[in-house]
């Protein structure tokens, strides 16, 4: 495989703005195929605003998105899920009033008609999330809203996760989790990289996150300010300042 | 109190409750998923009663003598338009102000209740309609001892289990199908249903669907119950189906069919015991007291507030 068909998610100069409110300024950059890649920034930098903009809210006004060499910028949000890209957003967003199951169920519309109707598949996919989350599926006739905030957030995984997504992306998953259970998520997103899954993890926690990444970016203000591989940025002065609490 | 009032207006009370439930369904699931009072919608109903009229007499001319079959294939055609009519009011008027600010869709929303209403004014004539009774015959009710303390015609049985029966149908479809959890879905959190994949466009164009079929059962139940009305009757019993769904909580599809249950019954014994003149009256202090009182209604949540 050459570069540009190990590449899954690419931008090319992408920006967005809410209103007159530009966020976003020429944001470029790649994710490969079996890849963890990280992006972190401060609070207010538009890591949420990029994610969100890969399903078009907002929709970029000027750059390219690419999955998979397919050309996704202007496509109807509804109709990104179904390429295979499949995201944990910000604060969660399970829907409280519906059980457990229903959102993981809901989590299978991407797929053709022919794959939701299957119960085979159907039963194949709770299974795996009930492997990833023992604990979350003892609850699966409870109401989601009634659940802890780190069920929650099993639960946002395990939803993006029943598409069998080619690409998951994932918002702050450690915000406001303790550190146990911290520990535990990072654990489970090593072992849905190593199931064949392409990660791109938006986190403040950079250690953390710099620790399971191959790679990660830099977002201050909007622009990319610095890139490479894992391991060197977790190393750098400067990242480890701004980012890591200085320790 | 006489036993046998009281017994008669009950049951008129269900029946009108039945009605009302139907109607209210409309307003209850279009607020759920948009946060928007569709007040066009007490006109899709009395649309769906010229509807079951005109089909009526097709049918009839057309030489079909059964009255089930009849009425069978009215209700069918009747839905079936009634829908395309509501369909058509959420592509025209609400869809190209789905961002717009919250003002906006309410000023279109009167704006196609006053379209409606005028369309079928010159359409059809200002006058009273009509249609000729259809089912004939009632049962007496009983109390234990023997007492008669109302009757029930055919009429009214079937108007309560029509609606009981689409109720039922739609709450099914809302609890177990793809469709009815995605609806719930966009109506919790319509980006997330988009970014899991939901067309949540499709989604508000079903529910003014569902919506207006169940209006339009409502409207052939009135017709054949009633056997007359006219361009406007959308405008009273629509904002007392409104009141049903405020009454119920609105945005609970439950709480449609309780409310309009209790402001049928609560409106019949009005009549029946203090003054018919007034009902209409009494059905909006009624809707200003639970506005005031509890505004999230019987089975509302407090927190709803759609952004
Ligand atoms: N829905 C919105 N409307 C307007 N401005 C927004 C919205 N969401 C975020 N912003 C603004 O965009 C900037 C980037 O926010 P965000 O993408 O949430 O950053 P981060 O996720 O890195 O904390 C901030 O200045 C924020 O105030
Ligand atoms: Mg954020």
């Amino acid at each position: 495989m050459n570069a540009e068909e190990r590449r899954l998610l690419v931008l090319e100069g992408v920006r967005a703005a809410y209103g007159a409110v530009p966020v976003l300024h020429d944001v470029t950059l790649h994710v490969d195929r079996g890849e963890i890649v990280t992006l972190i920034g401060a609070n207010g930098a538009g890591k949420s605003t990029l994610l969100m903009t890969l399903f078009g809210q907002p929709r970029a006004t000027a750059g390219r998105i690419l999955f998979s060499g397919q050309e996704m910028t202007a496509l109807p949000t509804h109709r990104i899920a179904r390429l295979g890209i499949a995201q944990v957003p910000e604060g969660r967003r399970i829907f409280p009033a519906m059980t457990v199951e229903e959102n993981l169920i809901l989590g299978i519309t991407p797929l053709t008609a022919r794959e939701q109707e299957d119960p085979g598949l159907r039963a194949a996919l709770l299974e795996h999330v009930r492997s990833l989350f023992p604990r979350l599926w003892e609850r699966h006739r409870q109401r989601a809203g009634t659940l802890s905030g780190g069920e929650q957030q099993m639960l946002a995984i395990g939803r993006a996760l029943m598409s069998r997504p080619r690409l998951l992306l994932l918002d702050e998953p450690s915000l406001g989790l303790a550190p146990l259970l911290i520990r535990q998520l990072f654990a489970v997103l090593r072992r849905i990289a190593a199931e064949g899954t392409t990660i791109f993890l938006v986190e403040q926690n950079a250690n953390q996150a710099l620790r399971i990444a191959d790679r990660g970016y830099v977002l201050v203000n909007g622009r990319i300010q610095m890139e490479g591989v894992a391991a060197d940025l977790l190393a750098d002065g400067h990242v480890r300042q701004a980012y890591l609490g200085g320790h | 109190m006489n036993g046998y009032i009281v017994g008669q207006q009950v049951i008129n009370g269900l029946v009108l409750g039945a009605i009302y439930g139907l109607i209210a369904v409309g307003y209850t699931m279009v607020y759920g998923i948009m946060g928007m009072i569709n007040f066009a919608h007490g006109d899709i109903y009395m649309i769906s009663a010229y509807l079951a009229a005109i089909f009526l007499a097709l049918l009839t001319g057309a030489g079909v003598q059964s009255v089930p079959v009849a009425l069978v294939l009215v209700l069918a055609l009747t839905i079936l338009f009634t829908a395309f009519y509501g369909w058509t009011v959420e592509r025209v008027a609400y869809r190209p102000l789905r961002n717009s600010n919250r003002l906006a869709p309410l000023i279109s929303a009167i704006g196609v209740s006053l379209i409606l209403q005028n369309y079928v004014r010159i359409s059809q004539g200002a006058r009273n309609q009509g249609i000729p009774a259809l089912i004939e015959g009632h049962v007496r009710v009983n109390a234990a001892d023997g007492v008669t303390i109302g009757q029930v015609t055919y009429t009214q049985i079937l108007i309560v289990s029509a609606a009981l029966l689409s109720m039922g149908a739609l709450a099914w479809i809302m609890r177990h199908t793809t469709l009815g959890r995605s609806c719930r879905a966009t109506q919790q959190d319509r980006v997330m249903a988009e970014l899991l994949g939901i067309n949540t466009d499709h989604i508000i164009a079903t529910v003014f669907i569902m919506g207006a079929a169940m209006a339009a059962v409502a409207g052939l139940l009135v017709t054949l119950n009633y056997g007359s009305f006219d361009f406007f009757i959308g405008f009273v019993v629509g904002i007392k189906a409104f009141t049903a769904a405020v009454l119920g909580g609105i945005g609970s599809l439950p709480g449609a069919m309780l409310g309009g249950v209790i402001l049928g019954l609560c409106e019949s014994l009005f009549s029946g015991f203090v003054n018919t003149d007034y009902k209409d009256v009494f059905a909006f202090a009624v809707l200003i007291l639970v506005l005031v009182v509890r505004p999230s209604g019987l089975l509302g949540h407090p927190e709803v507030e759609k952004v």
